[in-house]
């Protein structure tokens, strides 16, 4: 009874929970169906993008060819679309990541009336559904911005409701994560708060940062529901003009096109984490590349007095 | 008499309604050791934060070798700030970590070199340059720190808590190597603690902060030997308080009928009998130190008292009733104060004696 | 006692300069949200109360929008069709979540847990609207699973398939966040203590991750009652819910209509956003007070 205690303990201090080997292949067998689950639509997506057949019907190719990549790159809605989303995405990505870093950096640091407010006014986009979004900036602009209907502007700027409650609150964290002395330390050693902000702040969330700017580029980048009210049917973004096809019917240029859309945001996130990781990394080598391991992680203190 | 090199001159500052500090008075000499010593909450970091300039007094000025600071803003100072971790830039090396200070003004490459080079030297760091803060000891960072805000040249080097986050050892190293520093800088210190031990053995001289306000400014011995307070009494080393000279059962020594101090080391242990004790008590409990043993008594209306007495010439046992005896010169009288009103929460205790002098 | 007597401090100019630096970084945003929120609630209260389409700001103030669209069949039945995709969606994501959140959870080697992690999230990085694509491909006549899922393409199996799949990260994530907060060597102490894995399961696991699963509940089913792409596409026309209503209203230019369909999808989003607040809440307070009863 007693070594069964103890080695129950011994199991509470490694944290995770031990598993039992027909336990642990159980949950392998059940993850890896799931993953099959998740990747399957994919997976056929891709698969049907390189059949030689006239129809996408789903079924297994009766021949290979990558004519279909080449329509899809030929068809003038998608190659407007396409020029188009990456304009929409990168307006509101630049927009959403300027105005929400600085919310996102007043409400972690500064002690103001509304601050609790607002950190929940920033995440309250999220609980309207984006058909009203679309559905009341589509009235908005007819009856007041007609100019703004189908620019790169107009759609960037109903985008950025939807990036906004993603960035303050990925920053938000990234910067509740440093801290503040460090910044106190960078101004009494004689930088201007700017300066401080530039050198100091910056480079530590810069993952974060890259993180934010890149789910948010690919939301935008991918946004049907707010866009499809906010253009004309015959020029839309990439997204758009796809699911409008779709609508109609389905044929190989679209799976094509949609696995380039795959292709291109598993690169992006790669890239991305590989950035992020790289910065990570660079650090983690220039500090375990010299010498001895030092003490334990500096300890975040508050102040006692 | 000198321009101090740095005056606080009556800083209030209040936190959501709740005062902090209140009209703090400290005047720092030049090349002067000066602590600011009290228990957690009392102020101390806050009052070093605003000679930083990293908080603004509500009310009250702060002057540095004569210039009126208080609407400086941190980065225009001449002070720097040793933070209490270190606050290291973690995504710098520790060369850069130094020379971040020499940027910021725009210093010649070669002297930032030289500069950041010697003040390395000094604390010990040289061959430390190129590492990551991440991958040094706590007392390694702390060195960095010091470095880091000394390479500027302040007029007055403020340290926030700089030896808490070592352990024991460490910190005693620390504290010579601390004092040393000072001495070989000549540059005004200011540091903040909460650890008595510690100002005392580094500061030329000591204020005693408590609930904002500034209970006693003085050397060790002075706050030691004639406390202006009882706070100040019961903080600095361990202290018997009476009532007054005849209480407790105990006759002591003293023509004043106030708050009386008597040092456990003062007390001498006598027999029951003896002419010159000025009471008895019981032994209730006795510990060997080493140099000493701690004795605790109880007088006969159930008072505590503690004794330090020489270990070798005692022998108490616990039970015994023995005499006690102090020389009236060992009697200290503690300025009895007036308990402030409810202006900060944890009232209750002394103000800061209008009568500092009194125990002269 | 100079000063001691005042007890409020004086003008903190200082403090009032930070507070300005505060406002004018958290401005732009506040405006932005703040137009598009006051103009949300006043265009479509604005237009719902309207039987004409004109994109005129004021027009003659008339219930029968709001009459037409609450009386008629087809108007409920849509509304109807939303809520029930809505809950049953919402019940098969959190039940499939919760198993692939326990097992991510149990997964040790790092590498494995990264990977699979990976694959389960890597979803929400694809368009919606080739997710759903290739649901379509896979239940089209020709397709992978048209044998065994034979007609479910166009119909409510077909959407509530594929609006699982969409969905599914968005359950694992509070899950897996709700697991991770569990005190360690709560269940090896119910083991230990005799309890069996159904028992552990039902009185140690499920209670200490409920906070997870409301939370799960919560964002799937706001999600699902939202969803455009995914009905529209897998639903193709006969399968119709709000969001994808509004749609057609507009383009039938019937913007009155268009409005109160908004509107009410809003109120099936604010209800039910309310509603799991204050479940969670209820679930707070009782795990609360449950462990302020087991030290007492």
């Amino acid at each position: 009874m007693t070594s069964r205690t103890t080695s129950r303990l011994t199991g509470r201090l490694t944290g995770r929970p031990t598993g039992t080997g027909l336990g642990a292949a159980a949950r392998g067998v059940f993850l890896t169906l799931t993953a099959g689950f998740v990747l399957l639509p994919l997976a056929v997506v891709v698969l049907s993008s390189f059949s030689a057949d006239e129809v996408a019907d789903g079924g297994w190719p009766n021949g290979w060819s990558l004519r279909w990549f080449r329509e899809a790159l030929e068809y003038e809605p998608f190659r407007v679309g396409l020029a188009y989303s990456l304009q929409v995405a990168a307006l509101a990505t630049a927009i959403s990541l300027a105005v929400g870093a600085a919310a996102a950096y007043a409400i972690a640091r500064y002690r103001f009336p509304g601050a609790a407010l607002l950190r929940a006014v920033f995440v309250m986009p999220l609980s309207l559904p984006r058909v009203v979004t679309g559905f009341c900036l589509f009235v908005l602009y007819a009856s007041l911005f007609p100019t703004a209907y189908g620019t790169v502007g107009g759609i960037a700027f109903a985008h950025c409701l939807l990036l906004l409650p993603f960035v303050v609150s990925v920053l938000g964290a990234a910067l509740a994560g440093l801290d503040p002395a460090l910044e106190e330390a960078a101004r009494d050693l004689g930088a201007s708060p700017p300066r401080a902000f530039l050198r100091i702040t910056l480079p530590q969330i810069r993952p974060a940062l890259i993180a934010a700017a890149v789910f948010a580029f690919i939301t935008s980048f991918d946004e049907v529901d707010t866009s499809v009210f906010l253009m004309p049917a015959d020029q839309t973004t990439l997204p758009v003009a796809v699911f409008l096809r779709l609508e109609q019917q389905q044929d190989p240029t679209v799976t094509a096109m949609s696995s380039l859309l795959i292709a291109g945001s598993l690169l992006l996130a790669a890239a991305a984490a590989l950035a992020a990781r790289g910065v990570g990394a660079a650090l983690v080598a220039r500090e375990a590349g010299t010498g001895e391991p030092g003490e334990p992680k500096e300890t975040r203190g508050e102040r006692t007095a | 008499m000198s321009v101090p090199a740095l005056h606080a001159d009556g800083v209030s500052k209040w936190f959501d309604g709740r005062r902090v500090l209140d009209a703090v008075d400290i005047e720092v000499r030049e090349g002067e050791f000066f602590s600011l010593l009290g228990p957690s909450g009392c102020g101390k970091t806050t009052a070093l934060r605003i000679v930083a300039g990293l908080d603004a007094p509500d009310e009250g000025r702060v002057s540095i070798n004569g210039t009126d600071v208080t609407r400086t803003p941190a980065h225009r100072r001449p002070t720097n700030l040793v933070f209490q971790q270190g606050a290291l830039f973690p995504h710098l090396s520790v060369f850069d970590n130094v020379a971040f200070g020499l940027r910021t003004e725009k210093t010649a490459k070669r002297e930032i070199a030289g500069r950041v080079e010697e003040l390395l030297d000094v604390v010990g760091m040289a061959e430390f340059a190129g590492r990551a803060p991440g991958t040094l000891s706590g007392g390694q960072r702390q060195r960095v720190a010091m470095a880091r805000a000394l390479v500027r040249r302040p007029q007055v080097l403020l340290l926030d808590e700089p030896l808490s986050a070592l352990d024991l050892g460490l910190q005693l190293r620390m504290r010579r190597e601390l004092r040393a520093l000072q001495r070989r800088t000549g540059t005004a210190f200011v540091c903040v603690t909460h650890n008595q031990a510690e100002a005392m053995e580094i500061s030329d001289r000591i204020a005693v902060l408590n609930a904002g306000r500034v209970e006693q400014t003085g050397t060790a011995r002075e706050l030691y030997h004639t406390p202006a307070s009882r706070f100040v009494a019961e903080f600095i080393g361990e202290n018997n308080l009476f009532a007054g000279a005849t209480a407790d059962g105990l006759t002591l020594p003293a023509d004043h009928d106030g708050l009386l101090a008597v040092r456990p080391e003062s007390f001498r242990l006598a027999a029951a009998d003896d002419a010159a004790s000025v009471g008895t008590a019981t032994v209730r409990s006795a510990g060997f130190l080493g140099p000493r043993l701690r004795v605790v008594l109880e007088t006969a209306t159930g008072r505590e008292v503690l004794v330090d007495a020489e270990a070798g010439a005692t022998t108490a046992a616990v039970g015994e009733r023995v005499g006690l005896a102090v020389a009236a010169a060992q009697v200290a009288v503690v300025p009895e104060t007036a308990v402030p009103e409810a202006a900060v929460p944890e009232a209750g205790l002394p103000e800061e004696g209008a009568v500092r002098e009194a125990a002269s | 006692m100079t000063g001691h007597d005042k007890a409020q401090p004086p003008a903190p100019v200082a403090a009032r300069r930070r507070r300005l630096i505060a406002y004018a970084l958290v401005a732009p945003g506040t405006a932005y949200l703040l137009l598009v929120f006051c103009s949300v609630i006043l265009l479509l209260f604005s237009y719902s109360f309207r039987t004409e389409r004109s994109s005129r700001l004021f027009a003659p103030f008339s219930t029968e929008t709001w009459s037409q669209a609450l009386g008629d069949d087809y108007q409920l039945g849509v509304l109807w069709t939303t809520l029930r995709v809505g809950v049953v969606v919402t019940v098969l994501t959190v039940a499939l979540a919760y198993p692939v959140a326990w097992c991510l959870y149990r997964v040790r080697r790092w590498w494995v847990r990264g990977l699979l992690g990976f694959v389960i999230f890597s979803p929400i990085l694809v368009s919606v609207v080739v997710r759903s694509y290739g649901w379509m491909l896979l239940l089209s006549p020709g397709g992978l699973l048209a044998g065994p899922l034979d007609g479910w393409l166009y119909h409510e199996p077909g959407v509530i398939l594929a609006l699982v799949h969409v969905e599914l990260p968005f359950a694992v994530v509070p899950l897996l966040a709700a697991l991770r907060t569990l005190p360690p060597g709560v269940l090896e102490a119910a083991a230990d203590l005799g309890a069996s894995p159904a028992r552990r399961l039902r009185s140690v696991l499920l209670p200490l991750t409920l906070p997870g699963i409301v939370a799960a509940a919560q964002l799937v089913f706001a999600l699902t009652v939202s969803a455009f792409a995914t009905p529209a596409l897998l639903g193709g026309g006969r399968v119709t819910v709000l969001s994808q209503s509004v749609y057609q209203n507009i383009q039938q230019l019937n913007w009155p209509l268009a409005a109160v369909q908004a509107l009410l999808l809003l109120a099936v989003a604010l209800v039910v956003l309310s509603v799991f607040n204050r479940l969670s809440r209820l679930v707070d307070v009782r795990q609360r007070r449950d462990r302020k009863g087991t030290i007492a």
